[in-house]
C-alpha cells in the first residue's frame, strides 16, 4: 500500500470522533460524583463543612462529636488546618464569630490531645479522647451517561451523647493589664506579642482583642498559634504609632501602646517590639 | 466506491467517539477531590444541615441559616430542611437532634419559605 493509497479518510474520521467524544465526556458532560463523602470536597467545600464543625462545636460544646465530625474531612492535621482557616479567614475579613469558633475548637482539640498524652504518660486507665471511628463508605460514582449503580450500603453515622456547652470564654473579670516589656530581638521588630491568661495563669484561647490607633481599627484573636501557646496572639506594628488596645468583652484600655527603640551593638536604632500580658484579675 | 467510503468515515467517526467517551468516562474521569456538598451521601448531608440547624439555635440568624443551607443547590431551604429531618428519623438520630432540626424548619416555614 503506497501512501497515497492509505485510508487516510479513516484516521480523519477516528481522530473527529476521538476529540468529539473527549470534549462531551470532560466538558459537555462529565462524570458527575454520587454519594460523596465529605474527605472527596474540593477545597472551597472542605473549608465551609470545616467552618460549619467549628460553628457547631461553638454552639453545643460537644468535643467528641466535633472531632468524629472533623476525621471525617481526613485532614492529616486537624489542628492545624482549623487554626491556618482561622488566619485565612481573618486575612480575609470574613465573620469575627467564624474565625473565633475556628480558633476555639482548635485550641480544644490541642488541649484534648495534651491531656490525653499526659494521661497516658502517667499510665492512668482514663480515656480522655474517645475512641472515634469516622465512617468512610466507599463512594459511588456514577456517570450521568450510564444506569447508577445500587450504592452499597455502609455504616452510618454514630454520635457520642452531649456533654454540656462550653463556658465562654471570655467569662469571669475583665481582662486587665498583668506587664509590659519591651522586646528588642531583631527578629520581632515591631511585633506586638500578647498573651492571654485567666485569673489562675492558664492561657486562654479564642479572645477578641481590639486595637484602635489614629485613623484606624483592627482586631485579632488568641489561639491562631497553638504551636506557641494557646493564650498568644500577635500584631504588627507602624513605628511612631500609638495604639490603644483592649482584650474582651468589658476589658481594660491599655492606652500608649507603641513600638520601642532598640539600639544595636553597633549603635543603630531600630524599631524593637513589645511583649503583653494580659490576665483576669 | 464513494458511498463506501463515506460509510467507512463515519464508522471511523463513531468509533473514535465511543473510544473518546470510554476513556474519558471510565479511565480517566475527573479525580474524587472535587467535589461539592450536594453530591454528598444521604448521611452526611444531613448532619450539615444539623450543623447549620445547631448553630441557628445559638444565634437566631436565618438569614446566614438560608446561606450555609445554600451551597446543598437545593430548590428550597426548608425542603433541605424537611429532607433531612426526614433523613434524620429512619438514621436514627437523637430526640434533641431531631428538635434541632425542627425549629429550623419551623423558623424557615414562618419566614414564608415554601418546600
Amino acid at each position: 500500500m503506497t501512501p497515497r493509497n492509505f485510508p487516510w479518510y479513516l484516521v480523519t474520521g477516528l481522530l473527529i470522533g476521538l476529540t468529539v467524544g473527549l470534549v462531551i465526556a470532560w466538558v459537555v458532560a462529565p462524570v458527575q460524583y454520587m454519594d460523596t463523602a465529605p474527605s472527596q470536597l474540593d477545597t472551597a467545600s472542605k473549608d465551609q463543612y470545616r467552618l460549619m464543625i467549628a460553628m457547631a462545636y461553638a454552639a453545643d460544646g460537644d468535643l467528641d462529636r466535633a472531632s468524629a465530625r472533623l476525621a471525617l474531612l481526613g485532614d492529616a492535621d486537624a489542628v492545624d488546618q482549623l487554626a491556618a482557616q482561622a488566619q485565612r479567614n481573618d486575612a480575609a475579613g470574613g465573620a469575627a464569630d467564624e474565625s473565633n469558633a475556628l480558633s476555639l475548637l482548635s485550641s480544644a482539640l490541642l488541649r484534648g490531645a495534651v491531656a490525653a498524652a499526659t494521661a497516658a504518660v502517667s499510665s492512668t486507665q482514663v480515656a480522655l479522647v474517645p475512641d472515634v471511628t469516622p465512617n468512610a463508605g466507599q463512594t459511588q460514582a456514577a456517570l450521568t451517561a450510564s444506569p447508577t449503580p445500587a450504592p452499597t450500603a455502609t455504616p452510618l453515622m454514630t454520635f457520642t451523647p452531649r456533654p454540656t456547652p462550653l463556658p465562654e470564654p471570655t467569662a469571669g473579670a475583665p481582662f486587665a493589664l498583668k506587664s509590659q516589656q519591651q522586646d528588642c530581638d531583631p527578629d520581632k521588630s515591631l511585633l506586638l506579642q500578647v498573651e492571654v491568661q485567666d485569673a489562675a495563669g492558664h492561657p486562654v484561647p479564642g479572645v477578641r482583642i481590639d486595637v484602635a490607633w489614629d485613623g484606624g481599627t483592627d482586631y485579632f484573636f488568641t489561639g491562631l498559634f497553638p504551636e506557641i501557646d494557646d493564650g498568644y496572639a500577635d500584631f504588627t506594628l507602624q513605628p511612631q504609632v500609638n495604639y490603644s488596645l483592649r482584650a474582651g468583652e468589658g476589658g481594660e484600655t491599655i492606652n500608649n501602646i507603641s513600638a520601642p527603640q532598640c539600639t544595636d551593638k553597633t549603635g543603630t536604632n531600630y524599631w524593637g517590639g513589645l511583649e503583653l500580658v494580659i490576665s483576669q484579675p | 466506491m464513494r458511498r463506501r467510503r463515506i460509510v467507512y468515515f463515519v464508522l471511523a467517526i463513531l468509533l473514535g467517539l465511543g473510544a473518546g467517551l470510554f476513556y474519558a468516562w471510565m479511565i480517566n474521569p475527573p479525580a474524587l477531590g472535587s467535589t461539592t456538598p450536594d453530591t454528598l451521601r444521604k448521611d452526611y448531608k444531613t448532619d450539615y444541615v444539623l450543623m447549620v440547624a445547631e448553630v441557628y439555635q445559638k444565634e437566631h440568624d436565618l438569614g446566614r441559616a438560608d446561606s450555609r443551607l445554600a451551597v446543598l443547590k437545593s430548590s428550597s431551604p426548608l425542603r433541605v430542611v424537611q429532607d433531612a429531618i426526614l433523613d434524620a428519623s429512619d438514621l436514627g438520630y437523637s430526640q434533641t437532634d431531631m428538635s434541632t432540626l425542627a425549629a429550623l424548619a419551623v423558623a424557615l416555614q414562618n419566614s414564608g419559605g415554601t418546600p
